[in-house]
């Protein structure tokens, strides 16, 4: 972050705080977009010794089978692709804990938390929104809760992670924040659309 | 839209992935010795079959790898994709 210039989320210019509501019950679908999180993009051969030290020093295993992500406390880690993940967390300092736990070994990390905007999707109607612009299947029987994947997103580039049954994260480039917002509420309006703050 | 089966993240929308052109062509060993028309032929030529065809493609808006796949050129039918390195499936090129 550059000296003097304030923190803010990719979506702060539309005031999202203005329309929030508490009352959800006629929406079939509710947004929200994230706080903060700190974003590692992690690259490493999941050897044992890797995950070791992962699990040591961040307290997290790392899911080795596509599309599974696993999670302990506020850490997350996500599966991208083979030797590939995302770690997200609360944690300011996970990025210094991991340098210094992977010292000497054939592992990058690298800090990605501006780069990314999380919208959350919840509701009844998530999956169906979803389907308007993504090929993936989102069925229970492949798409669990816990499932990640990268996909494309109304030609959007995203991380999509199941976290719950009707609950969506979805991790978009920043500049693309603004035009998926609207997407997903455009894609939703039909259904009836909330937005909602982070609790 | 073709539906690809990516060898790690299973089947997805063609629009995810990129295509990379002919698979299993390897770069000659001491390239520096190869004539103008030697180097012509690894560089620019390709077997272009009506048929099966063997091509790499990335998943490039997904997991991000390379892998190889079998695809009909005539009927776009995807016949297998398999990893980098695996041998081609049919065990022709």
């Amino acid at each position: 972050m550059a000296d003097g210039l304030p923190a803010q989320g990719a979506l702060a210019h539309r005031r999202l705080a203005a329309c929030a509501v508490e009352e959800t019950r006629d929406a079939g679908v509710r947004l929200t977009e994230m706080p903060f999180r700190v974003c590692i993009n992690m690259r490493a051969q999941a050897t044992p010794e890797v995950r070791t030290i992962l699990s040591q020093h961040a307290g997290c295993g790392l899911p080795v089978q596509p599309m599974e992500s696993a999670r302990r406390g506020t850490l997350g880690a996500l599966w991208l692709g083979p030797e590939e993940w995302l770690l997200v967390s609360g944690s300011d300092d996970l990025r210094d804990r991991l340098v210094t736990a992977f010292r000497g070994h054939f592992v990058t990390v690298t800090d990605v938390s501006d780069a990314y905007c999380i919208v959350r999707l919840a509701g009844p109607a998530a999956r169906d929104v979803l389907a308007k612009g993504c090929g993936l299947d989102t069925h229970d029987s492949v798409f669990p809760p816990g499932k990640v994947a990268r996909s494309l997103l109304a030609k959007a580039e995203v991380t999509l992670h199941r976290t719950a049954a009707d609950v969506f994260e979805i991790y978009v480039a920043r500049s693309y924040a603004d035009y998926l917002w609207r997407w997903l509420e455009d894609a939703g309006a039909e259904y009836g659309v909330a937005v909602v703050e982070a609790a | 839209m073709l539906r690809i089966p990516c060898p790690f993240c299973g089947p997805r929308d063609e629009s995810e992935f990129a295509y990379g052109g002919e698979a299993h062509i390897a770069r000659p060993e001491n390239s520096w010795t190869l004539s103008d028309g030697d180097w012509a032929d690894y560089v620019f030529m390709r077997t272009n079959p009506k048929g099966r065809h063997a091509e790499r493609w990335r998943h490039s808006h997904g997991c991000g790898r390379w892998f190889n796949a079998l695809r009909d050129t005539a009927t776009h039918e995807i016949v297998a994709t398999y990893r980098i390195g695996e041998p081609t499936p049919t065990g022709r090129r």
